[in-house]
This record gives structure tokens, sequence and C-alpha cells, in this order.
């Protein structure tokens, strides 16, 4: 079966420092796939030269849904149905939740009336818990909601593949919990999801696979369960630690 | 009573006292300042595309304004085309110009955007310079024809055609500038004055809507320059100077930038003060910064953060009195 996203030996380096080298993997269509590593492995890069927002790879192949991305710019990837979240929440601060959601839909002909786009916009506004928020400017939600905010607008542009960076951060138990539910309900909506998040048991729950990064380089990859014995990523962690 | 309908029918009433203001008062003195008032609050309203909803430091929006009154001028004066053609010509004109600084602009940020705009009117200015047979040169272009319907001149009843021909500009560009706050376009040019990273990310097309944003802010002025124009027979180089370019910057900050009623709340309160402190000489320039910095100082959001602000009191927040974040724009 041909991956959904199939990314080869991407590389990318800043001067005299590698920021990822040689990184390889797939991403099959309907899987979670989470990504771990300490910090400063590569993770947020990894999303930023997949998505080329705000810098491309050096080199390597990325390929979504059997097209090639190399030639596309950052908004084409986006239209292609790549879209990731950032680890810290952004949002369009002077418009409203609704209009967070409005603005991130596609804008091509044939993608819908303003009538069709206005429902949509309110089952996702439904979907991610947004209705009470809908008339309120986007800059004054508190964290958890600007965070799935972020979410329900990248969803609101059909993606294929949703890369979620650090989802969690900064939410409370059952901020998480409720953040974990929303993955799983968008996995289940058929969006295949690449998950970034140091809170390991979080990754553990929700992905198929799990991918560990290490200086750049993927230390381990394989089932959640096994990954967390690996004696390998057990000492980049631990040693991580040490460290700091 | 809710704040929508409140807001129409401040709207309402405000274009009534306008509608009938020459019928009840035929004083050619504040006829003339009544049209000026008018045709800046347009001017302000536009450039509040670029400056305020775009975040884009387009310091060219006067040329498009002068380059609609000399496209006007020469094509009417110099070539004999009826004066009826003198708006679609002014508003082409414009919107032509706002594509050629655009080019240039299109993925810069900030100063180099204030310097490359700014270089442009004063190019343009050089252009009228050096172009004397066709423009007047210093002197600037004259005698340009008046609109006429039949034996009516627009000059007639104290240049009654021309300030309701303003007006219903005015009219024109607020009901634009509702539909271009409440438009997909509109959203897009504020989401990337909010964060151009995440519009990219959320696929907006940044060059797209810069170029759209430069080319719909600049009808109005191509179109006001165009009946200013007609209006005082001329277009003069001071068109392209730094005090117009200043006086009307004034007016948007003194109003309200990223606002609806912010620049028109400007332009006329700008206007009126100007006038009323004329007895003053130079000194009222003064007086006039004075009161820009003690209403911001006071209102960071201008003028428009005013009603706002009266409302919380009323309302007996005062607490928030000093809180920024009450006095954020209208939507």
């Amino acid at each position: 079966m041909t991956p959904l996203l199939d990314v080869k030996d991407i590389r990318k380096s800043f001067g005299a420092l590698q920021a990822i080298g040689g990184v390889s993997f797939t991403l099959n269509r309907g899987e979670i796939l989470g990504i771990a590593g300490p910090n400063g492995s590569g993770k947020s890069t990894l999303f930023n030269i997949l998505t080329k927002i705000p810098f491309p790879p050096d080199s390597g192949e990325v390929s979504l849904d059997g097209k090639p991305l190399k030639s596309l710019g950052p908004r084409q990837i986006v239209d292609a149905g790549l879209l990731r979240i950032f680890q810290t929440e952004m949002d369009f601060e002077s418009l409203t939740v609704l209009e967070n959601i409005l603005v991130s839909m596609p804008d091509k002909p044939g993608s819908g009336t303003p009538s069709s786009k206005q429902k949509k916009a309110d089952e996702l506004l439904e979907l991610f818990g947004l209705t009470a928020h809908s008339d309120r400017l986007a800059g004054e939600i508190n964290v958890y909601d600007r965070k799935r905010l972020m979410v329900a607008t990248a969803f609101a542009h059909n993606p294929l593949v949703l890369l979620l960076d650090e989802p969690a951060a900064g939410l409370s138990k059952p901020e998480i919990e409720e953040m974990v539910e929303l993955i799983r309900q968008l996995n289940r909506l058929g969006v295949s999801i690449i998950l970034i998040e140091h809170i390991i048991p979080l990754l553990v729950a929700v992905s198929d696979r799990l991918i560990v990064l290490n200086f750049g380089e993927v230390l381990a990859e394989g089932l959640p369960r096994e990954i967390v014995r690996n004696p390998k990523v057990v000492e980049a962690y631990i040693g991580n630690q040490s460290d700091g | 009573m809710n704040v929508t309908a409140f807001n129409r029918i401040l709207t309402v009433a405000f274009f009534a006292v306008l509608f009938i203001l020459p019928l009840v008062n035929s004083d050619s003195y504040i006829r003339h300042i009544s049209i000026i008032a008018i045709m800046y609050a347009v001017l302000v309203s536009s450039w509040n595309v670029t400056l305020g909803y775009g975040g884009v430091f387009n310091f060219g929006h006067m040329a498009f304004f002068a380059i609609g009154a000399y496209a006007t001028g020469v094509m009417t004066k110099t070539f004999d085309v009826s004066p009826w053609w003198g708006m679609p010509i002014g508003v082409v004109a414009a919107v032509i110009a706002s594509v050629i600084v655009c080019l240039p602009v299109l993925r810069l940020k900030g100063i180099y955007v204030i310097l490359v705009t700014f270089a442009f009117t004063q190019l343009c200015l050089q252009i009228v310079l050096n172009q004397r047979d066709l423009t007047g040169g210093n002197f600037g272009l004259v005698s340009i024809p008046p609109l006429e319907i039949g034996a009516f001149s627009f000059r007639d009843f104290q240049n009654a055609g021309y300030y309701y021909l303003a007006l219903l500009l005015l009219v024109v560009t607020l009901l634009a500038m509702l539909w271009f706050r409440r438009s997909h376009f509109g959203r897009s040019v504020i989401a990337f004055r909010d964060n151009e990273t995440y519009a990219i990310s959320r696929g907006l097309p940044l060059a797209k809507v810069r170029l759209m944003t430069f080319m719909f802010s600049a009808v109005f002025p191509g179109a006001v320059g165009s009946v200013y124009a007609q209006y005082v027979r001329s277009a003069s180089p001071d068109m392209f100077g730094f005090s117009f370019l200043t006086l009307a910057l004034s007016m948007l900050l003194l109003g309200g930038v990223g606002t609806i009623w912010g620049p028109i709340a400007g332009a006329f309160v700008f206007t009126i003060i100007s006038e009323l402190l004329t007895p003053l000489g130079p000194g009222r320039y003064l007086v006039t910064a004075t009161l820009i910095v003690l209403v911001l100082r006071f209102f960071p959001g201008g003028l428009a953060g005013i009603p706002e602000f009266a409302g919380q009191l009323l309302k007996g927040r005062s607490g928030a009195a000093g809180d920024p974040a009450m006095l954020k724009d209208e939507k």
C-alpha cells in the first residue's frame, strides 16, 4: 500500500549545525504517528521543513498522497492537504473565533457558498467545543480554547495530514484528556496525524506507531509500548535530563 | 436597544444631517469646509484598508489621490475627454499606480514598505514637475473643466453638486468598508496583519491579498482625487507633498486605525478643529498636535475608542478605564 506521506532522507542544517540529518519515515492512511525526542532533537524543525513554513529542507524527498511536494510553495502544500499547528498558540487575534475558522477555509471556485461555509464553520465550532466563544475575539479566549481553535482552523482547510506540535503543552490534566479524545475523534473522521508531544503517556495512548528523534536523526521506530522500553531511547531521555 | 441598532440609527442620523446641511445653510465657507471634510473622510477611510486593517505602511496613498486628480485634469483639459469620464479615468489611473507601487513591496515589511512607497510618491512628483507641458509643472494644472449637466453646473448653488457627489462617494466608501470588513478578502487582510506565518499556514496567499489590498484601497483616492480636481479646477504638485501626507496620517491616527468610523470621525474632527483654530495662525499646528497627543495618550484606539470607553464608564466599570485592552478595535 502506498503511504499517504512518504518522507525520504530529508536534511536541514543551519551553518555548521545539523538540525535534521537524513530522516525517513512514512505515514499510512488513517494512522497516528507519534514523534518523541529530547529538547533540541529536531522535532519542530521537522514540521517546519515538511510544510516549508518558514523554510524548506536542504535536500530529500517528501510526497503526499503520491504527489511530490518539492516544487510546491508553503501555500500549495497547505492546499495539497498538509497542515500543521504550532507549538505556541497562534491565532488571528483581532478576528472572532468564528472568523478565524471562516478565513481558514479554502477560498477557491467551487469551495462552497458563503452560507455553506457558515454552516460548516458552525459545525466545526460545535465539534471543537467553541460554540460559546463564536463571537469573541480570538485574542481574548484562554490557552486551551486557543489551542483547540488552532486545530479547528487547520481542520477547516480539509487536511489529509495534520501535524500537531505539542497540542497538550501547558494544559491541565482534564484538558489533556479532552485533547486526547479530540485527536482520536479527528482521526476517526479520516485525518491522518503526526503528533509531537513531550507527554509520553499521551503519545503512547494515541499513537499507532512511534518515532524517536535524537540529534536530528531517527533513534528508534516501532510500536509505542516497545519504543518506550528501548534502552537507547531511555538513555537519550535520561542522558538529556541529567545534562539539563 | 442593542449596539447594532444603535450604530444603525447613528449612521442614518449622521448622513441625514450631512444631506440636510446644504438645504439649511448656504454659506459658501461652510460648504467648502464640508466638501473638504467629506473628501478627507473618503481618502482616510480608504488609507485605513492598507495601513489600518492590513498593517502595511503604504505611504503612497496620497499619490493615488494626486494621480487621480492629474489623470482627470490632463485627460479632460488637454485631450478634451468629457468631464464625466473624469472619475473612471482617475480610478483606473490610481489602480494602475497601486499595482506599480505594490509589486516591489509584495513581500516586504515595515520600514522597507515606507521607503519604497514614499520613493514612489517622490518619483511621481518628479514626473509631474518635469512634464511641464502636460502637467503645468510647478504651477500645477489649472482650468480643469467642471462637471455639468446641461445648463446646470456642479458649481451652482455654492457647489451643491460637488457637495452631494462627495457625499455619495462617502456613502459608497462606507458601504465598501462595511463589505470589506465582513468579506473573506477583508478577513484575509486582517489575518496577515495579525500573524503572517500563521496566515500562510492556513493557505492564505500573501502576494495576492496584498496586491488586492492596494488595488482596492486605490479605487477611492482615485475617485475622490478626480472629483477634487474638478471641484477646485486644479491639480497641484503639493498633493504629492509630505505635509499633505502627514495631515491625512494625523486624521487616521486621531480617528483610530482598523475601525470603520475612526477615520471618518478623524477627518471631520481634524478639519473642523483646524478651521476653528485658523485665527491662531501658525500656532494652530501646535494646538492641533497637542490635541492629537492627548487623545492618543488617553485613548490609544483614537476617537473610535471613546464610545466604548464611555460605555464602560456608564456600566460602572471604572476600574477598567486604564486597560488598553478595552480600547481595542471595533469589528
